[in-house]
């Protein structure tokens, strides 16, 4: 009876272990698009004047991006390095150049971060189901052995 | 009269900490009177009131220059040109271009630095200016506003706080008066007492401003700070010859410069009716005085 419910739980655990990885993938591929959502209205909204704390403070929170003292951060969460390093370099100095300045870095930063979300949906389209499927496989097989 | 506004505390979210803290452990007189926090790149820190006080690195007021004063450094400016554009520079463009920056509770801070295409590309001092609220202190001007007022005095004489608080009488005593507050000093958007019956025109330029509450508010008064170029003199002489009174602040300390200065030597046509002069700094006496008057005085 407990061997059985050790490779229930083995099985089990195995199983999560590949939908948690496919998760990853697919929770970073919907923070991407979320950040790439925050400075298409952060660009809407530097041209009508509004202050970055307040986009910030209303838009940003989705993103993970928030305000510290004067400092404006991302939440590390579900990011690869690479996009933390690319938001805190769009992040650094944000709102303390002229209106064209800011709408510029609002342009290139959208476009970086959807290339990145591009190939961020492709990973997942392509590895999500195979780490699902991994999962499975190796429960089922652990299983089959320790019987 | 009664000082309700003491406000070193109403501009310290714009200071860098380091200088928060020494302006924040300074005597209660000199935060009290203090009107003015000056930082310059690479110059001592320093404060003025009725006396200037540089502040020295363990935090004295001296009036002299002490041995080892509080330097300000280059990203200290930066920090408080942050602190007061709540990190939206690009949204503060047009004051930048003018010069100055508005800041919470009707304060202000003039910005000087690199301009480049009518943008600021840095910034090198800042000058805070500390608005103060004195009640009670135009009693005397009241009657003077029957047809337009002139208030001239030196910078930091206060013509501001003496244009609020006869507003604030005014608009008391049941006077429709409009305010073209461009910079948000006279009203700090609503933060100061401006009375019940005045409506604040803001973020337009007092021009249009004044067409605007021509046309829409039927005011008894128009108020508006530091009268500038040709179109608000001639607005002036509109609203003279319309029935609206108009009152108004000028830079000048004495007649010789009232009648020197293009601004207020064109508004001795007897477009406004008394001409208040601040003797002086903050809290001198005010000679008034009529457009006539002025041009045969020597």
């Amino acid at each position: 009876m407990i061997r059985f419910l050790g490779i229930a739980l083995l099985f089990a655990a195995s199983c999560f272990f590949g939908f948690y990885k496919a998760n990853l993938l697919t929770l970073r591929q919907k923070k991407l698009l979320e950040i790439c959502f925050f400075i298409e209205t952060a660009a809407d909204r530097i041209r009508l004047s509004h202050e970055m704390g307040q986009i910030v403070e209303e838009c940003g929170k989705k993103a993970g991006i928030y305000k510290e003292g004067l400092i404006f951060s991302i939440a590390p969460e579900n990011l690869e390095n690479g996009d933390i390093t690319l938001a805190t370099s769009f992040l650094n100095g944000l709102g303390m150049g002229d209106t064209q300045a800011e709408l510029k870095r609002c342009e290139t930063y959208l476009e970086l971060f959807k290339k990145e979300y591009i190939k961020a949906e492709a990973k997942t389209k392509e590895k999500a189901a195979l780490y699902r499927k991994l999962g499975v496989f190796l429960g089922m097989l652990i299983s089959i052995v320790l019987i | 009269m009664q000082e309700t506004k003491t406000g070193t505390n109403t501009v310290m979210y714009a200071l860098p900490e380091r200088i928060q803290g020494l302006i924040d452990a300074l005597p209660l007189c000199v935060k009290n009177s203090a009107f003015e926090i000056r930082l310059r790149e690479g110059r001592p820190l320093c404060v003025t009131g009725p006396t200037s006080f540089y502040i020295s690195e363990d935090g004295l007021a001296c009036s002299y220059m002490p041995s080892h004063p509080l330097i300000v450094t280059d990203s200290e400016i930066n920090e408080t040109v942050r602190r007061i554009t709540g990190s939206s520079l690009y949204a503060r463009e047009q004051e930048l271009y003018d010069g100055y920056l508005s800041m919470k509770y009707g304060n202000r801070a003039g910005v000087s630095g690199v301009f480049s295409g009518g943008k600021l590309k840095r910034a090198t001092s800042v000058n805070i200016r500390i608005a103060r609220e004195v009640k009670d202190c135009a009693k005397s001007l009241v009657p003077e506003t029957e047809n337009g007022l002139l208030i001239v005095g030196p910078a930091g004489s206060g013509k501001t706080t003496l244009l609020r608080d006869l507003v604030r009488l005014l608009s008391n005593d049941g006077n429709r008066v409009a305010v073209i507050d461009t910079r948000g000093e006279i009203s700090a958007n609503g933060l100061l007492d401006t009375g019940p019956n005045t409506d604040i025109i803001s973020g337009t330029t007092k021009a249009q401003g004044c067409e605007m509450a021509l046309r829409t508010l039927n005011p008894q008064y128009i108020a508006f700070d530091e009268v500038g170029n040709g179109k608000e003199l001639s607005l002036i002489s509109e609203s003279f010859f319309s029935g609206v009174k108009i009152l108004t602040t000028a830079h000048a300390s004495n007649v010789t410069e009232i009648k020197s200065r293009a601004v207020t030597k064109a508004l001795l046509d007897g477009s406004i009716g008394k001409i208040a002069i601040i003797g002086g700094k903050v809290g001198g006496e005010i000679t008034v005085l009529t457009p006539r008057e002025v041009l045969c005085c020597d």
